[in-house]
């Protein structure tokens, strides 16, 4: 009994001890991120999730280029310069010389680069990146340093968005022969400004600053992802000091961001989230239905009532300072008057909007049942009826494959590259994704077009041209590009892309 | 004693097959196309050959079901989707945790509950008895979401006690004191329960011949309620704990995720983010089991405590 007494008042002195002890104020060389889920895998040819993975990817391995931090312009990495042959079918890179890779896995070398290109579009591989270097039919080595990719055709996206991102990253050939695929998913070796450490159970996922790196060192010693997919506890432990960097909610984003010790900005995400109309079927296979719609339907109370009027709007797929970027007019019902949408009705047949009845099929969550909402409260206004089904992932799906609604609302990753965002729209996605179950030649022409040249000018004339397409057609509303809402406390000065995701490497202390 | 044990036993098979079957049938029950949905539009045709093979979808129903008995006889849960690993070996990494959460929990519960219970016997009618009446009627009926969500804002982020997010860097002490958080509030609900079943279970003591004689023998007061009165009436509780557990179990799933702490409940819910079937499947599947177990020993302990139950 005496014993226990003993025992019972040594761990309750202990327990009174560490309690003392402020756990958020742990170690200043470390720094400690939120991702929004746990990071799927760490290997770059078979990245999973954007937000979890990537930003861990973007600081272990470097590419053959990058995009200059703050911007999409792309510039030099590991390639010292590169050459583009007459025909844009042969692309020889130049490599900077003297690059470690991590753990004393040797010097990187044309070796390597080809390696990392060619297992992406192996028979074997079933790597989803292989879409991204469709084209590409080998890599040739020059010498040590001096690689050659060799394309079938010309390939638009290679710089835009294959080469700076996750299917661009060059991993150690030697790392990944001797440890085999699985094993490298989750222990990386790349020449990166971080060396990995750790993924724990737990899941997060511990670097360690690369003393050799070839650019400026960074500032940091450690860098601990933690995977946090509850909004209030990221919320809350960013207040607690016990992350560093984290995203509010949209709800909390005024109050948190206006205490002093944290700062929080807005960014546009890279995504694109749209109101789409069934054109291939009754009643809005008629053009005229379609632009009424697209007067009544105001993406701006959207913004207002489901995004706490935070989000921008979107004119485009596009973000503004993307290639091919077109702001598409906005159909404003003040400005026309509702005389012109009565208009607009009776010319469909629907005069006073009698009779018509639609589908609208949403996801089941709560901003997209309020997004249906608003926009059946708009149509009401003009009699006409909207019927808003709200499902689970897989028979959505299953409804837009098989097209049977009128209007749905949907939200579309998208990437740097705007031959990647504008593929959904083709014809030979009805069926698959096609929301628009819209088929258009001219359209089909442009992209594959753009597709096979390099040349910047051309591209953008052609995505302009396929926007326009889109427009006059009316298929559709482009209402936002979303948000992203980091917040960090001001102890550290974090550098962000344009659409919102931190560069780990590059963020400094504020103290010294 | 004996026969009643075997056949409390027995009723467990037909429960695990039941929670199979359902488990099974979650690949045939979710509406879409599996590919479409776990993979989304970047899967080529090869990847979504190989995931409907692993599901099992390319065979007719009842030679995968059988395929997938037979597999689970040996041991073998399958291999998750998205982490290249079995799951087995992931739900093993991380049941500790949820075992420890659950047990620092219930312990918790127990001690406090019992403590707050025999004051207010003791205090009976009096403010002290109306409060802790009160305070245990509140925490009875607290969600554990609630309940972790104000621990933090108060202890966490007002005055920076507890830590709110994880499990420590190693040593003992550091995972006590991340342990204290996730623990309390698991322990809430079930506190406020325990405390007034003790309560009305000393009454009932107190009321008793046995103890009137001891007061006239003039046993001081405070022998009479440790030393004779507690040990009957907490028989009744020891019983109810069994119960508890799989009612804890539940409530780690919440806690475990405000908390971002690893453990059986944050596994299932990541994977069903994640539509990663077998390991949605094979989770399930030990939450059953050991819901099922503790509801044995919650039964079994009845049986011990009030030999009535096990002739019926």
């Amino acid at each position: 009994m005496l014993k226990n007494k003993y025992i019972f008042i040594f761990i309750t002195a202990a327990l009174l001890f560490s309690l003392l002890t402020n756990p958020a104020a742990a170690q200043d060389d470390s720094l400690n991120i939120a991702i929004p889920g746990r990071a799927q895998t760490l290997d770059p040819a078979y990245l999973q999730r954007v937000l979890s993975d990537w930003p861990v990817m973007n600081s272990v391995f470097n590419g053959l280029v990058k995009y200059e931090p703050g911007t999409f312009e792309v510039v030099p990495d590991l390639a010292e310069e590169w050459e583009v042959s007459e025909d844009d079918t042969e692309i020889t890179f130049q490599l900077k010389e003297g690059i470690e890779f991590h753990k004393d896995y040797g010097e990187f070398t044309a070796e390597d680069v080809k390696f990392s290109f060619e297992r992406i579009i192996a028979e074997d591989a079933n790597s989803p990146e292989a879409q991204s270097f469709s084209n590409l039919e080998r890599v040739e080595i020059v010498d040590q340093y001096t690689v050659k990719l060799i394309l079938s055709e010309p390939m638009g996206r290679l710089f835009t968005s294959t080469l700076p991102f996750n299917a661009g990253l060059i991993v150690s050939k030697e790392a990944v022969e001797e440890m085999g695929r699985e094993e490298f998913a989750s222990n990386p070796i790349g020449t990166g400004p971080y060396v990995f450490e750790e993924w724990d159970v737990n899941n997060n996922i511990t670097l360690q600053k690369n003393e050799n790196y070839f650019e400026r060192e960074a500032d940091y010693g450690e860098i601990v992802f933690m995977p946090m997919s509850d909004p209030t506890s990221q919320e809350l432990a960013l207040q607690s000091g016990e992350i560093d960097i984290g995203q509010l909610t949209l709800d909390n984003f005024d109050q948190i961001s206006q205490m002093e010790e944290f700062e929080a900005e807005i960014y546009p995400d890279l995504a694109i989230q749209y109101v789409a109309f069934n054109t291939s079927k009754e009643p809005l296979n008629n053009e005229k239905l379609r632009e009424a719609l697209r007067y009544i339907i105001n993406p701006e109370e959207i913004l207002v009532g489901a995004f706490a009027g935070k989000a921008e709007r979107a004119y485009s797929i596009l973000l503004e300072d993307m290639t091919g970027y077109w702001k598409a007019p906005s159909f404003d019902l003040d400005e026309a008057g509702e005389e012109r949408v009565w208009e607009l009705l009776a010319e469909a047949g629907y005069p006073e909007g009698e009779g018509l009845e639609l589908e609208y099929v949403t996801d089941a969550t709560e901003e997209r049942r309020l997004i249906g909402a608003l926009i059946q409260d708009q149509l009401s206004r003009f009699n006409i009826e909207l019927n808003v089904e709200a499902l689970e992932v897989g028979p959505k799906i299953d409804r837009w494959q098989e097209g049977s609604y009128d209007i749905t609302y949907a939200r579309f990753t998208n990437t740097v590259d705007p031959g990647y965002n504008f593929q959904w729209n083709l014809t030979d996605q009805i069926g698959k994704w096609n929301l628009f179950h819209w088929s258009n030649e001219e359209y089909d022409r442009l992209w594959q077009e753009a597709e096979t040249t390099l040349d910047t000018d051309l591209r953008a004339e052609n995505y302009e041209e396929m926007q326009k397409l889109m427009h006059n057609d009316s298929i559709g509303i482009w209402v936002t590009h979303g948000v992203k809402t980091p917040a960090w406390t001001t102890e550290v000065d974090p550098v962000f892309s344009p659409d919102g995701v931190v560069l780990p490497w590059l963020i400094t202390s504020s103290e010294e | 004693m004996f026969i009643y044990i075997t056949k409390r036993l027995l009723w467990v098979i037909p429960t695990i097959l039941t929670v199979l079957l359902i488990l099974f049938s979650l690949s045939y029950l979710l509406p879409g196309d599996p590919a479409d949905i776990i993979l989304g539009p970047r899967a080529t045709p090869e990847m979504a050959e190989e995931l409907e093979s692993r599901l099992g979808l390319d065979k007719p129903w009842y030679q995968s079901y059988l395929l997938y008995l037979q597999n689970i006889i040996k041991g073998d849960l399958g291999t998750s989707i998205f982490r290249d690993r079995s799951v087995l070996g992931v739900i093993a990494e991380v049941l500790p945790y949820t075992i420890v959460l659950t047990l620092a929990g219930m312990g918790l519960a127990v001690f406090n509950g019992i403590s707050i219970g025999l004051l207010a016997a003791n205090y009976n009618n009096s403010y002290l008895e109306k409060f802790l009446t009160l305070f245990s009627f509140i925490t009875a009926s607290t969600p554990t979401y609630i309940a972790g969500v104000l621990l933090i804002v108060i202890f966490s982020v007002n005055f920076n006690l507890i830590p709110s997010i994880g499990i420590g860097e190693g040593g003992t002490l550091s995972s006590l004191h991340h342990l204290i958080g996730p623990a309390l509030a698991l322990s809430v609900g079930w506190t406020g329960y325990i405390a007034r079943l003790t309560r009305s279970s000393m009454l009932e003591t107190l009321d008793q011949e046995f103890i009137q004689t001891e007061k006239s023998f003039g046993i001081p007061r405070y022998y009479i309620l440790y030393k004779y009165a507690l040990k009957k009436a907490i028989k009744p509780i020891i019983a109810v704990i069994g119960l508890g557990i799989g009612r804890l179990l539940g409530g780690a799933v919440f806690v475990e995720v405000i908390f971002n702490r690893p453990g059986l409940g944050r596994l299932i819910v990541d994977s069903v983010n994640e539509r990663d079937l077998p390991l949605v499947r094979g989770g399930v599947l030990v939450a059953a089991l050991l819901f099922v177990i503790a509801n044995l020993i919650a039964d079994i302990s009845y049986a011990y405590f009030d030999p009535r139950i096990k002739q019926k």
